[in-house]
């Protein structure tokens, strides 16, 4: 049996137990939040989703074995521009496994043997009210050619793909010489894509917490009302 | 015979337009280390403005409660280096003057080679592959004739390119064709 700290079920359900909320103030004034910079998607996207999309990317439906890695919960908020959160938009997250291994069919086929079988791969959460999501997975690992450790991030609302970006772990000796970090010129945007996994006190196995949160250029209510502009301005 | 040498004329100039440009490949040491100043970086001035335009009450001194924001937090305790719980302009103008150099010279292992600057500001910097940048073109005022012939040249190049690369090469390559703006919709 695993002894995890926080237990799946309990995880699944979204209990309480992480403070996410807490770390969040929302802006006291009316300027506007600096928006998560975009980032290139990669090549692996999933080109077939696994059956299993769920929010925990440790264990694959019902298995009884986990991935191998570092477990991390990963929390964070969608917000509009000048702090709001955003309900019902889907977060998508995707990383190589601990072996290096993406899920898709171009990385995973051929390094079928590397690949970490137990590990999801790719995950989804739709936020609520509060802009909250949340993901049980792994510490990202270095891939080939990537030495900065990253995670994937897709956020989409209805039909819209509001903003593609990824990740780093703050402080990752990788980062300085990943092209896609490198690629970001601006020394603030870099402060946004980067984040600190931190070891979860109560935790007896080592598990760590990292927080990202993602602001978003415009609220899509905006851009749904005024999908095309005809009046100059 | 004509088109090997043709190719092969292509091909050095690639390499040599694109030299600026380099990426040490990975496990090479050297080479030339991140883009240099060609892509618009955002100046210093800007970025000290844009942190500076959160002080509310215009006291000259951003705190932390004032930038409410704490993905920049990390920032901000880099740049209070006195640790008194504010940082003025002056101080977040030192700190980034700091960052921008080591971002400039190649920050990390690798970085760093002779060719690590960049082109001068203002023509945008080639893509790597690319056989010659839409700025470079106007400025040598091709012909159409000329665009023509280039872009089947190209097609040439990215064809050859596209066989020899892996999957993780050409993610590679796309994280370093993506331009500093990070404006526009992501590749798909």
């Amino acid at each position: 049996m695993r002894e995890s700290f926080f237990n799946r079920r309990a995880f699944l359900r979204g209990g309480a137990a992480l403070g996410a909320a807490a770390l969040w103030t929302p802006g006291v004034f009316a300027e506007q939040l600096l928006r998560t910079p975009s980032l290139t998607e990669g090549p692996f996207y999933p080109d077939k989703l696994p059956l299993d999309t769920d929010n925990d990317l440790l264990v694959i439906n019902d298995s009884i074995t986990p991935a191998v890695g570092e477990i991390t919960h990963l929390t964070g908020k969608v917000l509009g521009p000048t702090g709001s959160p955003i309900k019902d938009a889907v977060v998508e997250i995707w990383q190589c496994d601990a072996k290096q291994v993406y899920l898709h069919t171009s990385d995973s086929g051929p390094k079928a043997k590397q690949q970490d079988k137990n590990f999801q791969g790719f995950g989804r959460f739709t936020t609520g009210s509060t802009g909250e999501y949340r993901f049980r997975t792994i510490k990202p690992v270095a891939y080939p050619g990537r030495p900065a450790p990253h995670i994937h991030v897709k956020v989409k609302k209805g039909d819209r793909e509001l903003l593609t970006t990824q990740f780093m772990v703050r402080g990752h000796a990788g980062n300085a010489r990943d092209g896609v970090f490198n690629g970001t010129r601006d020394l603030i945007d870099r402060e946004l894509i980067l984040v600190d996994f931190k070891p979860i006190k109560e935790s007896k196995v080592g598990e760590l917490s990292a927080n990202f949160v993602i602001v978003l250029g415009r609220t899509p209510d905006d851009r749904d009302t005024q999908p095309t502009r005809t009046r100059g301005r | 015979m004509r088109l090997t040498s043709a190719f092969l004329l292509t091909l050095g100039l690639f390499l040599t337009l694109s030299q600026t440009d380099a990426h040490p490949p990975p496990g090479k040491k050297g080479g030339g280390g991140p883009p240099g100043s060609g892509g618009k970086a955002a100046s210093v001035d800007d970025m000290v403005q844009r942190l500076m335009a959160f002080d509310a009450n215009k006291d000259g001194k951003l705190t932390k409660e004032e930038l409410g924001d704490e993905r920049l937090n990390a920032l901000f305790d880099r740049a209070d280096a006195q640790k008194h719980g504010y940082v003025t302009k002056d101080e977040l103008a030192a700190l980034l003057t700091k960052e921008a150099a080591a971002v400039s010279t190649g920050g990390g292992p690798g970085g760093g080679g002779p060719s690590g600057g960049g082109p001068p500001g203002g023509r945008p910097r080639p893509q790597p592959g690319q056989v010659l940048s839409s700025g470079l073109q106007d400025e040598l005022q091709l012909t159409a004739v000329q665009k023509k012939e280039l872009a089947q040249i190209q097609k040439t190049v990215d064809d050859a390119l596209g066989k020899i690369l892996t999957a993780e090469q050409k993610s590679q390559l796309e994280g370093m064709q993506r331009g500093p703006g990070n404006g526009g919709p992501p590749p798909r």
